[in-house]
């Protein structure tokens, strides 16, 4: 009997594999005729509650799991999101600020005397405004004396010239030379930050060149670069209005550019610094010189000329 | 009632209802079915489960207008089963899923349309006629097509037990199916 109960089991498995079986017993065969008629009845059943709730449980860990792929994929997106967009900050910020930096292209004659060279590189013309940035940042080497450039290269022939009668030598220009920047075009003095006063001259080291002249127009400044690069640096840096005059703005500018020569000076060694003032222009001299040598390089300073 | 397209969308959002009752539908065809495949009804049981696992994993692969949710079950089987035969170092059979496509819904299968749906109706009718023990042993043994280890564990019962039980289930359907004349007693 227990033999039968047992032989009817394993066939009703062989069933529910799909398998045809041939069995000797026929009460058994009966049975399994009766099976194979449910089987193929393929009648609708409920899966017992402990299967179900494993395999619900099995169907909601594979549900978290994509949610948390979904999760991880948001997450990670984001991630690259705020890098890159920290990367785009710091590459931004990572610039050196846009001041305008004028290099000299031409180098100085050897004969020409040094007062007119250094005024020529240093030719802010009095009579036309100052010229945009955009303009600035392009002067070509061919550009002559008498274009509006604030700073330009001088050809030979207009280093050994004279100063011309649009561009004199006196300082303060004459009533009716001060008065052509308010005739200038109006898009032409909206395009200024700061109209630099027709009295901004670079003041001159004497016997020495810069290397370069920043001339920071927002902040009213004109700064001159010696020997750059080397260990006898000198950063001459000039505030173009009179120290009485100096309104907010002016002063802020000023102050930016003290803090980036001091940011500047941390990276190599400390810097010395002397402050004099020249023609009611502070004038600041910066470099690793000793005090006494700085003191020394501010008497030969003199105010330029044309 | 909810169609199974509104309870997949419901079961995305976490309703467990409706994971339960998607699970429910499709538990019984697909186990069927992976038992038909492997020939053995205890592995079948891990491998419905891993399917059901991977199905709701990747569930927003699964496309509305793609095939039916259960044919989308019955190709993940396909693929574990495949993966369970290489490993065992069988040759995988290829098998073209939409040939299972009424099996894995729940349908007969074609090539046994042998029951008509009154015969069907008559099975239903007798299954409730029997006591309760028999009426569930058959429809877990026989219909769900679960080991005998399995129905045990669900009807707290020895395996002994349900072998026994399974026996006078079936003596008991025969004899109403003879009264009823589906069957005919054989000569």
């Amino acid at each position: 009997m227990s033999s039968k109960i047992d032989e009817l089991s394993n066939s009703l498995d062989k069933i529910n594999a799909g398998q045809t079986l041939q069995v000797a017993d026929t009460e058994i065969d009966e049975l399994l005729e009766v099976a194979t008629l449910l089987h193929k009845a393929a009648l609708p059943v409920r899966p017992p509650e402990h299967i179900l709730s494993v395999t619900v449980q099995r169907a909601a860990d594979g549900l978290a799991a994509h949610k948390k792929s979904r999760h991880n994929a948001w997450l990670y997106s984001g991630v690259l999101g705020a890098a890159a967009a920290l990367l785009i900050f710091v590459g931004i910020n990572g610039f050196p600020s846009m001041q305008e930096v004028v290099p000299i292209v031409t180098p100085a004659p050897q004969n020409a005397p040094v007062s007119s060279n250094a005024s020529a590189r240093l030719d802010v013309n009095p009579t036309t405004p100052v010229a945009p940035l955009k303009e600035k940042k392009t002067a070509a080497p061919e550009s002559n004396a008498e274009s509006s450039n604030a700073v330009s290269t001088p050809s030979s022939d207009t280093a050994s010239k004279p100063a011309t009668p649009s561009a004199p030598a006196s300082a303060t220009p004459s009533p009716a030379l001060s008065s052509l920047p308010r005739q200038a075009p109006a898009s032409a003095v909206q395009s200024m930050k700061v109209a630099f006063p027709p009295t901004a001259m670079a003041v001159r080291l004497a016997g020495r060149t810069p290397d370069s002249i920043i001339k920071d127009s927002s902040a009213g400044t004109i700064r001159q670069v010696f020997d750059s690069g080397t260990p006898r640096e000198l950063i001459i840096t000039q505030r173009i209005k009179p120290l009485a005059e100096n309104d907010t703005a002016a002063s802020s500018g000023q102050q930016v550019l003290r803090e980036t020569a001091k940011g500047k000076s941390e990276a190599l060694t400390s810097l010395n610094k002397v402050v004099v003032v020249i023609n009611g222009q502070e004038v600041t001299l910066e470099g690793r010189q000793t005090i006494a040598e700085l003191t020394e390089l501010s008497k030969t300073l003199s105010p330029a000329t044309m | 009632m909810p169609s199974e397209w509104e309870l997949i969308e419901k079961a995305k959002t976490g309703d467990r209802d409706a994971l339960g009752e998607l699970v429910a539908d499709s538990w019984q065809p697909l186990y069927r079915f992976i038992s038909y495949k492997t020939g053995n009804s205890e592995e079948s049981q891990d491998i419905a489960q891993e399917t059901f696992y991977r199905a709701f994993r990747s569930l927003s692969s699964y496309q509305r207008t793609e095939s039916l949710f259960s044919t989308w079950l019955g190709r993940i089987a396909m693929n574990l089963i495949t993966d369970i035969w290489r490993k065992k170092g069988r040759t995988p059979i290829i098998n073209d899923i939409n040939e299972h496509e009424s099996e894995l819904s729940g349908g007969e299968n074609p090539a046994d349309a042998l029951i008509c749906q009154e015969t069907q109706d008559t099975l239903v009718a007798l299954l409730c006629e029997l006591p309760e023990e028999q009426r569930r042993v058959i429809e877990l043994r026989i219909i769900a097509g679960l080991p005998v280890k399995e129905a045990a564990t669900a009807m707290n019962k020895s395996e002994a037990a349900i072998k026994m039980l399974q026996q006078r289930a079936l003596k008991s359907l025969r004899e109403k199916l003879l009264d009823r004349g589906v069957l005919e007693q054989d000569e």
